[in-house]
């Protein structure tokens, strides 16, 4: 799981690449926990997810943590490129009745 | 040609997070050698019921401590049957744990796991005596049954 990142205002645009589940959760976590620890202006959270070919409920429950984390902070969170599997798991689990998907960076940024 | 009778393969390995992910490619693999006309859904359904079963086995068996896992591949009837297996503190009430939102775990876990599993799989069973261990059965029958060269 690669796990990068860029600030746009108040906005953490995250680039994830590979398979998010228990193990590779933690990274993502930390890497979104430590760019909000730093940066005071930054409330939301985009994750652009087109590389991600697997997620599982831990998975699930680790962008649930940081859907909570933006809110806590006024911002939102929001979700780009969902392939297939990784769809499915999101509407089985009822994220996206929480979480808006779009389908593109532009889009994302534009409606947050 | 059909499997032979009574093979299966056994894996066995540390309860460390960063084995998930190969159980659930090696189960993908197991799955796709053999019904090499499984549909993609399905490889990606028995992947996700894999990873939350060892997870399980990891988070709530062991409670991220030492132990072993044992993931068990075999054919039966036209169907693949994966159990996995740990020698952890057991689950005291399973019907209480295959409901939705019920966990006991304190962090980020929805206590999705085992609907995943429930959802993904065609049958599933859950054996667990507090203390000694749960193993876990799950069964995925795949759609189109032309067999792999295994």
């Amino acid at each position: 799981m690669s796990v990068r990142t860029k600030r746009l205002g108040q906005t953490l645009l995250v680039h994830l690449d590979g398979e998010l589940d228990l193990h590779s959760s933690e990274p993502f976590k930390q890497t979104v926990l430590q760019a909000f620890a730093s940066d005071r202006r930054l409330r939301n959270v985009v994750l652009l997810m087109n590389g991600v070919s697997f997620v599982d409920s831990s998975g699930v429950g680790a962008i649930l943590g940081r859907y909570r984390d933006a809110v806590a902070r006024g911002g939102r969170l929001a979700v780009v490129g969902l392939q297939v599997p990784v769809k499915r798991v999101f509407e089985l689990s009822g994220m996206l009745k929480i979480l808006p998907e779009y389908e593109s960076e532009g889009h994302a940024l534009a409606n947050l | 040609m059909m499997a032979s009778p009574g093979n299966y393969v056994k894996i066995e390995f540390p309860s460390v997070t960063e084995n998930i992910k190969f159980a659930r490619t090696a189960a993908a693999i197991y799955a796709t050698d053999h019904f090499e006309a499984i549909t993609v859904d399905e490889v990606d359904e028995i992947k996700v019921a894999v990873s939350e079963a060892v997870s399980n086995a990891i988070v709530h068996g062991y409670g991220h401590g030492n132990g072993l896992v044992r993931l068990t591949m075999s054919i039966e009837d036209g169907a693949i049957v994966i159990v996995v297996e740990d020698e952890g503190k057991g689950i005291d009430d399973v019907d209480w744990a295959k409901e939705p939102t019920n966990t006991t775990s304190p962090d980020e876990h929805m206590g999705l796991g085992l609907v995943f599993i429930n959802e993904y799989m065609n049958d599933v069973t859950i054996m667990s005596q507090p203390g000694h261990g749960t193993v876990v059965r799950m069964v995925k029958v795949p759609s189109r049954q032309r067999t792999g060269a295994a």
